[in-house]
């Protein structure tokens, strides 16, 4: 088997690899059932283009899709921050964790709602 | 001729070494029940998956520009990657209601003696910040809450259940 043969196999392989788990983590945010779950599954897949863009540098050789790769890291990043400020409140609270061990949450929750206080 | 096919059989196998992380990383997003856990498994991917791929890229690139930038990107996933599971992290603990059923205080190390087994390190470090404090509280005889709670001694010990117990998992497919 010639070597380029050997390496386009490789590479594409990966990458096929990649597309199934970024698909993965894109039911995975559909069906997360809090927004977390979706931010956490972007920024998944945020690092897993990154590494699929990567790989095409490295198949196609081309060295200016190592520019692009470093471009998205920048923008996932962005993403990810903007998307979790926008979530959190202006004056965060502590929750309550429902005493010791934090096992009864529901139980304790009407006490431990007068205590809140904002975050020094 | 050799040297080429050695080359390819290592980054292959780094490639290959990879993509198992990656796996691992979608794996622990399927199977864990809660955000906390899951956000766990995705530094899986973040960090190894990032680094091994970049690995196989620079075996592939040589020692050139383009390596540099490689490792770059690298760099730059590794500081970046640790910043957002915080904020994620953050935004559940803030906007969850349901927050304390997940989350509890790690038992006393020496036991059940709270006052010599709980190291005083991790109680004083845990009096400034918010979720250091709630996260670090090891002592049996205090309340969790990092607010100074007058009415902690009636707080009955519950014995069992301290197991996450999530409400809702999604219930892996995979």
């Amino acid at each position: 088997m010639d070597i380029k043969e050997a390496y386009q196999i490789l590479y594409s392989g990966a990458l096929i690899a990649l597309i199934v788990l970024i698909g993965a983590m894109l039911v995975r945010a559909i069906k997360g059932p809090r927004i977390t779950d979706r931010i956490m599954s972007i920024n998944m897949i945020g690092t897993m283009v990154i590494c699929a863009i990567l790989i095409l540098s490295q198949l196609l050789k081309e060295t200016f899709l190592i520019d692009v790769a470093l471009i998205y890291a920048m923008v996932s990043l962005v993403t990810v921050l903007m998307l979790a400020a926008m979530y959190i409140p202006a004056d965060p609270k502590i929750p309550d964790l429902g005493g010791k061990r934090g096992a009864g949450g529901a139980a304790r929750t009407q006490r431990g709602k007068k205590k809140r206080r904002s975050r020094a | 001729m050799t040297a080429e096919w050695i080359r390819f059989f290592l980054i292959a196998a780094v490639l290959i070494a990879a993509l198992i992380a990656f796996t691992g990383a979608v794996l622990g997003a399927w199977r864990f029940g809660f955000v906390m856990n899951r956000l766990h498994a995705a530094g899986i991917g973040d960090t190894l998956g990032v680094l091994l791929v970049i690995i196989a890229a620079v075996i592939s690139a040589g020692l050139s520009l383009e390596s540099l930038k490689l490792v770059l990107i690298a760099a730059f996933l590794w500081f970046t990657s640790p910043v957002s599971t915080h904020f994620v992290g953050q935004v559940e603990f803030f906007t969850n209601p349901e927050i304390g059923r997940f989350l509890r205080a790690l038992p006393p190390r020496g036991g059940k003696d709270g006052a010599t087994g709980a190291a005083p390190a991790e109680t004083d470090g845990g009096k400034d910040g918010a979720t250091g404090a709630v996260l670090a509280e090891a002592d049996d005889t205090k309340d969790m809450r990092p607010v100074e709670a007058p009415d902690m001694e009636d707080a009955k010990p519950d014995s069992e259940d301290h197991d996450v117990k999530p409400g809702n998992e999604g219930k892996g497919e995979k």
